[in-house]
């Protein structure tokens, strides 16, 4: 089968369910005969690599290989940050900030020797990259949500009720063991074998019940989160540190949580791309398809 | 700072009645206000005529958030960014207009909306705010614009390195050839925080280290030099972590030192601070710690 004719069957299972997005080829040529099936969070140069040995010559992840340049946003722009991942209101963004005078011009991701060395490493090993992310977190059964669950040992734990609140922004209620919050975070730091994970709340504080959401968080779902589950902490990916997390700051100020804990993007987001090669395999029960891990990007500054 | 002019507020009042922008700011002053208490409006309207930076009315950042800008000033606090926290030490502190150079309302324009304006933890700011008698006005935009970078110098001192620096700038330094990992422990221990991280090798050995900046664009245009590491603060995983990952993947070693966005600026007011006390000689103005309250499990 060529790329296209698989990423065709996924799109058909969808059916009218399947919504113009981001979604669809990245790089490489879509009438390639697939060898094989990566899934991954992004395709990063190292994923690229274990997919090649693999011989993985389809690569399905949620970002395209160009740091998140795709489809315009995201990076590479003039901004602090993109409106697309702030969630800045259009409004007030189109409103213009105090610039220097002579900015000097934008680098553009494609003039930089690094775009061209990975283009050139996905043309000479025929691969193909098809992105998958908008319509993948459409699917009814929270796929990627339940991953992560199921990586920090949280399934049979979900209230139902609470995750019916935060269901529609990616996030579920996990009734946890009651224990301090350094427990809390060791527990998740030694089980997933993290190095740099990052907790906002006194280390002494009981953690019992937590909101959980893998991927980047924008404040409008920050604040969602925490209406109405009482939980004692949020667990996600990344978030703005001047946006959603002040706002944790001041919830755990105002005595309304206790903790705010960031796996990293990349980290949150593994367990999902192993949901999608589960998926994906009831779908193309021939076809050789496994998950590949970014893993965890960070290293701590300890001398 | 000592480059920054220093005057009285009743020699301010003189010398701004000379020109016709501040003709403006002054008929706007109560007549009483040259014996009463500084409103807040006129504390933020000595602040925008004194910072040598032209005023830009369009900027959606440096605006009031909070309170009322005739409410009489006790005391000025300035932080990197007005968290409950912060407001909760500077009403201690005895200060009622608090300038911030972050967001109050946890979005970059500060938006209310209608989720924002429910929740019960803008409901518990709000009133803090309120009962006290505060106002908050975010300085961002146009303290980035002043140079010397105000962001730069004092952080520089602190960390020890006005010996290392090689530009004019102080944004690119050559140290001699230190591990990566000491380089981010000395960030860690001199500028504290609990939450530096590295992506690369910490034992790589470096000499030009360079400074990045919150976007893709900068991050790839500070490695695009002959520098072998740059220090960001804060930067978003799936563009510039992603991309210096992959750098390193295709065999150009580089470092990024990733430093809290706090900790990467919670200096830069506090030397706003210093040159507001001299601006307002007889105002109580005190720095307000922001802190980063994140560590590493």
């Amino acid at each position: 089968m060529t790329a296209q004719e698989i990423t065709l069957q996924i799109e058909e299972h969808f059916g009218s369910a399947w919504k113009g997005s981001g979604d669809g080829f990245k790089a490489g040529d879509p009438k390639t005969a697939v060898t094989g099936i990566a899934t991954a969070w992004t395709p990063t140069f190292d994923v690229l690599r274990q997919a090649v040995k693999a011989k993985q010559n389809l690569i399905i992840a949620m970002h395209g290989p160009y740091w998140a340049t795709e489809g315009g946003g995201g990076g590479g722009g003039r901004g602090r940050t993109s409106a697309r991942i702030t969630g800045a209101a259009p409004a007030a963004a189109a409103r213009p900030a105090a610039r220097p005078a002579n900015p000097p011009p934008a680098l553009v991701v494609e003039s930089t020797e690094l775009y061209g060395d990975k283009k050139k490493f996905i043309q000479d090993n025929g691969l193909v990259i098809w992105r998958f992310n908008e319509n993948w977190q459409s699917l009814p059964g929270q796929h990627r949500l339940r991953g992560l669950a199921a990586a920090l040992g949280w399934q049979g734990k979900e209230d139902a009720a609470a995750t019916e609140l935060i269901a529609p922004v990616g996030g579920a209620v996990y009734s946890v063991p009651a224990s301090s919050l350094g427990d809390f975070s060791g527990g998740i730091k030694r089980r997933r074998g993290l190095r740099a994970m990052r907790v906002l709340g006194d280390p002494s504080a009981k953690i019992a019940r937590v909101a959980l959401r893998p991927g980047y968080l924008l404040t409008p779902d920050a604040i969602r989160l925490v209406r109405n589950t009482k939980v004692d902490a949020v667990v996600c990916g990344e978030t703005c540190e001047w946006e959603a997390f002040p706002y944790f700051e001041d919830w755990v100020t105002a005595g309304m949580g206790k903790a705010f804990i960031m796996l990293g993007y990349a980290v949150s987001e593994d367990p999902g791309a192993e949901a999608m090669a589960t998926w994906l395999k009831q779908l193309l029960p021939t076809q050789n398809i496994s998950a590949v891990a970014c893993g965890e990007p960070f290293q701590v500054a300890k001398v | 700072m000592n480059s920054f002019q220093t005057i009285s507020r009743r020699q301010f009042l003189r010398a701004t009645a000379l020109t016709g922008a501040a003709a403006v700011l002054a008929r706007r002053l109560p007549a009483q206000a040259a014996s009463g208490p500084m409103t807040a409006g006129q504390v933020i309207d000595l602040m925008k005529a004194k910072m040598g930076v032209k005023w830009n009315e369009d900027s959606y950042r440096d605006t009031v958030k909070g309170g009322d800008v005739a409410t009489p000033v006790t005391g000025v606090a300035c932080c990197f960014m007005s968290t409950l926290d912060v407001l909760q030490r500077a009403h201690q502190a005895g200060a009622n207009l608090v300038v911030t150079h972050e967001p109050t309302w946890w979005s970059d324009p500060d938006t209310l909306t209608d989720q924002v304006i429910d929740d019960p933890v803008y409901g518990v700011k709000r009133d803090f705010i309120e009962k006290n008698r505060m106002v908050v006005w975010r300085q961002h935009d146009h303290w980035h614009l002043v140079r010397p970078d105000p962001f730069s110098t004092l952080q520089i001192k602190l960390l020890g390195w006005e010996k290392y620096a090689a530009s004019a700038d102080s944004r690119s330094y050559k140290f001699p050839p230190t591990p990566v990992k000491e380089l981010a422990a000395t960030i860690a221990a001199k500028l504290e925080s609990r939450s530096v991280r590295i992506i690369g090798d910490p034992e790589q050995r470096v000499t030009i280290v360079g400074r990045g900046s919150h976007t893709l664009d900068g991050n790839m245009r500070g490695l695009t030099g002959e520098a072998e590491a740059i220090i960001v603060s804060e930067a978003r995983e799936i563009d510039s972590i992603e991309y210096v990952r992959d750098l390193n993947a295709s065999g150009k070693k580089r470092a990024l030192i990733l430093v809290s966005h706090q900790t990467g600026e919670e200096t830069g007011m506090t030397v706003y601070t210093e040159w507001l006390q001299g601006i307002l000689p007889g105002m109580k103005v005190v720095n307000i710690k922001t802190n980063d309250r994140m560590w590493i499990a």
